[in-house]
């Protein structure tokens, strides 16, 4: 048997990568071309599941809906009315609260947009997720994405038509120039939202206190955890986003100040 | 099976940790002469990679998906004889 036929995996797989990896690596045409049409196709899917999850939530499950019809069909389906629209009020109170705090955000900076989030944090291998607007609806590369309370999140990497791709800065190995107490220090992204800062001995540290971004008017996170051992000579300093990252729905989307 | 494997791969792309999109392809690898496996991690990484790769590596789940159909097949062939 000749050496294609015997490695035709090997061969098949190393030029599959090979020009995969050119095309990605080499033409951003190409790259933004498929990027956007993908995860313009996969939004409707997420967007489907989020609608699908909010109505079943709503309706507080089939299982209910057919003990009560088994009970009495008239108060059954009068109250399952009620128990619906008191449960969708619950969904719209939430979602109310959520675009609240986005409003806050919107009177300090005014020139923002709230983007629904896509995708789930958690499920990108790389610490990004995608959020549903895009390029042409004013998100552009860079951007800071923000969530309350007021807390930067993550930055733009990608814009497409109607979606963009964001990266988290609590991604591990992220690194960032943060000032906590007046002291700049860089920040290690540790995953799940949580990232690490050591400072010098001697600096006054607060559980609770803000770890802001350089040169930028927002926060990437509190300080959560403070490890103090007498015999280093610095300070490791946890700090962590005051938001469930998984449970994000809205995000509030910053032109990054020139 | 191979239909349940790869659907489960393909819906945790969209919704669950990518662990278990491993196990599954690596099942799948396992299993049969899973193709499926490398359009899952092309899958990957045109939705959530970042240009420019992780760590200069551009396509870092298409190469895992390659190595795991490539590797698995020795082992795919000597289980399945």
């Amino acid at each position: 048997m000749s050496f294609f036929r015997r490695n035709k995996v090997f061969i098949i797989a190393f030029i599959v990568v090979v020009a995969l990896g050119s095309i990605f690596f080499f033409d951003g045409t190409i790259r933004s071309t498929v990027t956007g049409v993908t995860r313009g196709t996969v939004a409707l899917v997420w967007r489907a599941a989020h609608s699908t999850r909010e109505a079943f939530n709503s309706y507080g499950g089939i299982s209910s809906r057919r003990a009560l019809a088994e009970e009495n069909k008239k108060l059954r389906e009068e109250i399952a009315r009620l128990q619906s629209l008191s449960l969708h009020n619950d969904v719209l109170r939430a979602e109310n609260a959520t675009l609240r705090d986005m409003f806050s955000l919107r009177e300090a900076h005014p020139e923002g947009i709230a983007a629904p989030v896509l995708s789930n944090p958690s499920v990108s291998p790389y610490g990004t997720f995608v959020i549903g607007a895009g390029a042409k609806d004013g998100i552009a590369t860079g951007s800071y994405v923000i969530s309350a309370p007021r807390v930067a999140i993550g930055q733009v990497l990608e814009a497409d038509s109607h979606t963009a791709l964001v990266g988290l800065f609590s991604a591990p190995g992220e690194k960032n120039e943060v000032i906590i107490n007046k002291v700049r220090v860089s920040y290690v992204g540790r995953g799940d939202g949580n990232g690490l800062v050591v400072v010098p001995r001697g600096v006054s540290i607060k559980k609770g206190e803000a770890v802001r971004f350089a040169g930028q008017p927002f926060a990437i996170g509190f300080v959560g955890f403070v490890t103090d051992d007498p015999e280093d000579a610095e300070i490791k300093v946890l700090v962590r986003v005051p938001v469930n990252l998984p449970s994000l729905s809205f995000v509030y989307v910053v032109p990054a100040p020139k | 099976m191979r239909a349940f494997l790869g659907g489960l791969s393909l819906a945790s792309i969209f919704f669950a940790t990518p662990l278990i999109v491993l196990l599954a392809s690596l099942a799948l690898a396992i299993r049969f002469r899973a193709w499926e496996v490398l359009f899952f991690g092309i899958l990957i990484d045109v939705l959530y990679a970042p240009p420019g790769g992780i760590y200069g590596i551009p396509i870092p789940a298409t190469i895992i998906a390659c190595v795991v159909v490539v590797g698995f097949e020795p082992l795919r062939r000597k289980l399945m004889v």
